[in-house]
């Protein structure tokens, strides 16, 4: 059976610097976590699955067809991509609505389906007002929804949850889990391991372009349980999060941001931190939430051999 | 959905053309080259409110067309698809499975669109505000050549602003290239744009058997090869989000 995307040996740099470096790998249904701290080559890795950029040196086909150069096999793929930029005067739904056409979809099919995305990202509410006014949280839940809107077989999804409050985190985490078990290919890029572990037991560890392991999170997990994780958290109500935080038994130490918005903590149990945050967080107003820290770094220092 | 085929480029022209048209209509740089492309207008508003008389032709004259209108078009069209790569919507549009050759297509008929829908009543206006009469045929040849500037220019710099990161300097040196060439005695003077777009204008030619029908199809010729390197650039390019 022909994988879903494959990398056939393929690298790519820019200038001197190296994206990802001989890279062989084939992925398959359901959904695997692209995992590897900021400048790993995560984004490099996606933007060549998805046909944006050509590989310098071995290919990268998705269902067999090599991605750059080909317009058709994009009809079977939906990108998320980390840039935040969309047509800023146009609503959420008319952004979806024109893109879908470019699938080829007349207009009113078009309109249903990104209607009907929208709705399963959470934006049915807001689908009519101007993209530029959305909030980073809802900017990210539309890239979504046009990135699934066509029904593509293979997802490509860059640092999905980035600036979303904690139920829309778990709600993307649900969708995310889902596609999978609908038979899609999902790839998932984070430099969190626990976002990652929370969608999947399949993950690809990348660092300095390279593919370091393949293979179930718990082994990765193992090595991680010893650091501390750093989240960063914006409420309106700082200081009553701060003593809520505080007060759980994980948590090793609270700072507060400059400008009185965001909290920090380095909490020892992130599962059950951010579950504390869900249930305490709609009190102090809690609006957004990520990770900080870039505690893989320490876990390639055990698997990058020196 | 997975077994659709793919669009053809020209409905995705069309549907690139629908998506792109807002920011390429209005954008925070629009409003510059405005006054220019309203240029026309002006003169012989002032000149009826002065009560003093003045043939159109002669009040708007070649600074217009030859260097305001392409300083105008430089301004708009060297922003063609970079202005996407600024914002990070490129990103979107190269994922959808529309040929690249329709995204040019459908950015540059948006432009052309909001051009002409300034330059050509701003033009119309400013030949019925003239206070000497003069025969329709001015005004078709003003027209004609107007659309040839903002097609043919349009088609460069669009080419400019994909091959070159900062094509504002490089378009306005090919502006003022284009003007002294076209001052060159003889045949020299036909490497000129400017050149033809003066015959298309009713202008005497250089060279007793150009025609204005022969300037049109060089402009045509040339806006063509221009419109079908931009492709070829894009086609072949990787068109990153800037940081």
């Amino acid at each position: 059976m022909t994988p879903a995307l494959e990398f056939e040996g393929a690298s790519r740099w820019y200038g001197p610097v190296i994206g990802i470096n001989d890279v062989s790998l084939k992925v398959a249904p359901g959904v695997v976590g692209l995992l590897g701290p900021n400048g790993a080559g995560k984004s490099t890795f996606l933007r060549l699955a998805a046909g944006q950029i050509a590989p310098n040196r071995g290919r990268v086909l998705a269902f067999g067809t090599p991605t750059w150069g080909s317009s058709a096999i994009l009809q079977r793929i939906g990108l998320s991509p980390e840039t935040d930029g969309l047509w800023a005067r146009q609503s959420g739904r008319d952004v979806v609505t024109s893109l879908l056409r470019l699938n080829g979809l007349e207009y009113e099919p078009a309109r249903e389906r990104a209607t009907a995305a929208l709705a399963r990202v959470r934006l049915a509410d807001v689908q009519d007002r101007r993209a530029g006014g959305y909030s980073k949280g809802m900017r990210q839940r539309l890239k979504l929804a046009q990135a699934i809107a066509h029904d593509p077989d293979l997802l490509l999804f860059d640092e999905p949850l980035n600036g979303l409050d904690p139920v829309n985190r778990r709600h993307v985490i649900e969708l995310v889990k889902t596609l999978g078990r609908e038979g899609k290919t999902v790839v998932v890029s984070s430099h969190v391991l626990h976002e990652v572990e929370a969608m999947t037991r399949r993950i690809v560890l990348i660092n300095k372009g390279r593919v370091l392991a393949e293979g179930e999170v718990a082994e990765v997990r193992a090595l991680l349980d010893a650091h501390p994780h750093t989240v960063a958290v914006r409420a309106r109500d700082v200081r009553g999060l701060a003593r809520e935080l505080v007060a759980l038994p994980h948590v090793r130490s609270v700072n507060f941001g400059t400008d009185g918005q965001w909290v920090t903590a380095q909490t020892a149990e992130p599962d059950a931190f951010y579950a504390a945050v869900q249930e305490h967080g709609d009190g102090c107003g809690v609006t957004e939430m990520y990770a900080t820290d870039d505690d893989l770094e320490s876990v390639f220092r055990y698997l990058v051999p020196r | 959905m997975s077994d659709r085929p793919p669009v053809s480029a020209i409905s995705s022209a069309a549907r690139v053309f629908t998506l792109t048209w807002p920011s390429v209509a209005w954008a925070r740089r629009t409003p510059w080259p405005l006054p220019l492309l309203a240029w026309p207008l002006l003169p012989p508003l002032l000149g009826r409110l002065a009560g003093v008389p003045s043939e159109w032709t002669a009040s708007v004259g070649w600074i217009y067309r030859d260097v305001l209108l392409p300083l105008a078009v430089l301004f708009q069209a060297s922003r063609l698809i970079r202005q996407d790569v600024e914002s990070g919507t490129i990103v979107y549009l190269l994922a959808r499975p529309a040929p690249r050759a329709s995204i040019v297509a459908g950015q540059f008929a948006a432009y052309a669109a909001a051009a002409l829908a300034v330059v050509l009543p701003a033009i119309a206006a400013g030949f019925v505000l003239g206070a000497r009469a003069q025969g329709l045929d001015v005004l078709a040849s003003a027209l004609a050549a107007s659309t040839a500037v903002v097609v043919l220019y349009g088609a460069f710099f669009m080419l400019a602003g994909l091959m070159l990161k900062k094509p504002m300097v490089p378009g306005l040196v090919a502006v003022l290239v284009a003007l002294a060439l076209s001052y060159f005695p003889g045949g020299l003077s036909l490497l000129s744009p400017t050149t033809h777009l003066r015959t298309l204008s009713g202008d005497p030619p250089p060279l007793p058997e150009l025609t204005a029908l022969m300037a049109a199809g060089v402009l045509a010729l040339a806006a063509v090869a221009c419109l079908a390197t931009a492709v070829i650039v894009f086609k072949n390019g990787e068109y990153l989000p800037e940081p």
